[in-house]
């Protein structure tokens, strides 16, 4: 029986892998320079006879884009999975806590107040102004919870929800000063991973891997905490120290997500039930099942999103959800069991 | 040395004593029951004990140190515990389930070893649900489902098994079932149980000691003989009892007049 499981465990990994390797063909060899998987493969391994345009194409424009939208696709499942296990609750996403709104705030105040030109080892000012909104917002949502003692669910994901408006408010508020600049800031919180760089591809990668890695170290106790709070401390789970950790560390991965693409709905929600559908709940399985699947989503989305009405953008966000959405529904309907 | 040893034990939440100056001590390997009307703190009791509300310092004493000073884990391999009813809505399998009672001694991202899958194999084929361990958890009845969470309590292997009012929802037969598990948990391995009871004539059959709570005081402690008897019964329950021979244990039961 153990041995059919592992068994069947790796087939869903390699299937994974291979659908995240196709997605990655499909989006570098899409695009207005027309070139093909083989060429473009050639090309990434430095064989290439078709030119140095291409080259510069495929490493300076679409590889960082593909990197960067994969590993947000990836951050987003993540926390997404996390919360939703965390919180018991099937509707959890990663903007549930306002971290998101926190970001965005930060990036219209850039947008309307700052030099824009202003780089910081690379990355833009808005991005960088919209990370420090949502690491404050993790603070002050974190700080509202924590009173009383316990940091009881409930409390914070109404303390979440109730920031988020706040600051959703203030948005809108400045909006209607700055009118001139509301074209800006509403496309910035659509998403989009136009202007990508290499330093922002390695930004992203290591707040994947480190705090991956963080919620990974916590799956039995995410299991048992998505059973119940009572059961997973009767189990030896230190609830209260295992919600701090995960809740920050969740929080900055998307913290630096959003910061660097803007905030994308939907895959963070559905990606990591599609995947607790497919290969069922336990999370040392559902954590880097749904990091390589809202990976391989992502880059499929975005790449729809540079493709499908090119030379125009579509914003990522808004594919997410017209591709995921039907997907989902269909899943939901086929499927006897219960999702969550 | 006693396994759990309170001396003094308050808790006053809001504006009324839940518990007022409790003290007592439970000895290892026994079978000792909690019993009380509704509000006299018996819950309340249990989830000090389980130290899912902190007590006061050196107030409870888990063999012979204060209980505040065990990390949640160490409590983990001492006590394991089994409520009234448990729904999980998550599609985790009944082995899923059951595999979670060796948390407390898997360090994280250790792999389950052929040691915890023999004890959690062993601790199901004792509650007979082995044949349940596909199936998904929310599928099962409430019997069932009983069985599995007294399984996973099982395989966490702990000295002390509480149990919150494990039978409440049960049909008479899981009922029984239940209490013969337990029953023979404690005599032939020697685990201490401890057990919030509704039904006063389980916990005279089961019970080899017994705790009577009244608005949170501590009433009556002894055997079921000396505890469940007409006038402590109707001063705490407020209403007047027969104590009846049993025809054929010679032991008692109780029916309410």
């Amino acid at each position: 029986m153990v041995n059919d499981k592992k068994r069947k465990t790796l087939v869903q990994f390699l299937i994974l892998c291979t659908l995240l390797a196709a997605s990655i063909a499909i989006s570098v060899s899409t695009g207005s320079a027309k070139l093909s998987v083989w060429d473009s493969l050639k090309s990434i391994l430095g064989r290439s006879d078709a030119g140095d345009v291409y080259h510069t194409i495929i490493w300076e424009v679409r590889l960082p884009r593909i990197f960067l939208s994969g590993l947000v696709g990836a951050g987003l499942a993540l926390s997404g999975t996390t919360f939703q296990g965390l919180f018991q609750n099937p509707l959890a996403d990663p903007h549930i806590l306002g971290v998101s709104s926190g970001a965005a705030l930060g990036a219209a105040i850039a947008m309307i107040f700052g030099a824009t030109s202003v780089q910081f080892m690379g990355i833009g000012f808005i991005a960088l102004c919209a990370f420090a909104g949502a690491v404050i917002t993790i603070i002050f949502v974190y700080g509202i919870a924590r009173t009383g003692g316990r940091l009881s669910t409930v409390h914070i994901v109404l303390a979440g929800t109730a920031v988020s408006s706040m600051l959703s408010a203030v948005i809108s508020i400045l909006m209607i000063f700055n009118r001139n600049k509301v074209e800006k800031v509403y496309f910035w919180t659509l998403g989009s991973f136009s202007g990508t760089s290499w330093v922002k591809v390695a930004f992203m990668a290591a707040f994947v891997l480190l705090c991956g890695l963080g919620l990974l170290v916590y799956f039995r106790a995410l299991d048992a905490m998505s059973t119940g709070e009572e059961a997973a401390a009767s189990l030896g789970v230190d609830t209260v120290g295992t919600k701090k950790i995960l809740i920050l560390t969740a929080s900055l991965l998307v913290a630096a997500c959003v910061s660097v693409s803007g905030i994308i709905g939907f895959s963070g929600l559905v990606i990591p039930h599609i995947l607790r559908m497919l290969t069922g709940p336990s999370h040392k399985k559902l954590l880097p099942f749904s990091a390589l699947g809202g990976a391989a989503f992502m880059i499929l989305c975005d790449t729809c999103a540079r493709a499908v009405a090119a030379p125009s953008e579509l914003p990522v966000g808004a594919v997410t959800a017209l591709i995921g959405g039907p997907y989902f529904i269909v899943l939901l309907y086929r499927n006897k069991k219960k999702v969550f | 040395m006693e396994l759990i040893d309170i001396r003094g034990l308050n808790w006053k939440p809001g504006s009324e004593h839940i518990l007022k100056d409790i003290s007592t001590v439970f000895h290892a390997g026994v079978f000792c029951g909690i019993i009380g009307p509704n509000g006299s703190g018996k819950t309340s009791l249990l989830r000090h004990i389980m130290r899912v509300i902190d007590p006061e310092k050196q107030v409870l004493r888990l063999n012979g140190a204060d209980i505040r000073s065990f990390r949640r884990k160490s409590l983990g391999r001492e006590m394991s515990w089994l409520p009234q009813s448990t729904s999980i809505d998550v599609n985790y399998t009944v082995y899923d389930i059951v595999m979670m009672g060796r948390i407390p001694y898997l360090k994280p991202l250790q792999g389950e070893s052929a040691a915890d899958l023999a004890i959690v194999r062993e601790a199901m084929e004792l509650t007979n649900s082995w044949h349940l361990r596909d199936k998904t958890f929310y599928t099962l009845s409430g019997g069932e489902a009983q069985q599995v969470i007294a399984a996973r309590a099982i395989a966490q292997d702990t000295p002390i098994i509480i149990l919150d009012e494990p039978v409440s929802h049960l049909d008479i037969r899981h009922q029984k079932e239940l209490m013969e598990t337990m029953k023979r948990l404690n005599e032939n391995r020697g685990k201490t149980i401890m057990a919030v009871l509704h039904d006063l004539n389980l916990a005279a059959q089961y019970c080899k000691e017994l705790i009577l709570l009244h608005k949170g005081v501590l009433f009556a402690r002894g055997t079921p003989e000396e505890v469940l008897t007409p006038e402590n019964l109707s001063e705490v329950y407020g209403i007047e009892f027969h104590r009846l021979t049993h025809p054929s244990t010679k032991g008692f039961y109780l029916i309410p007049k």
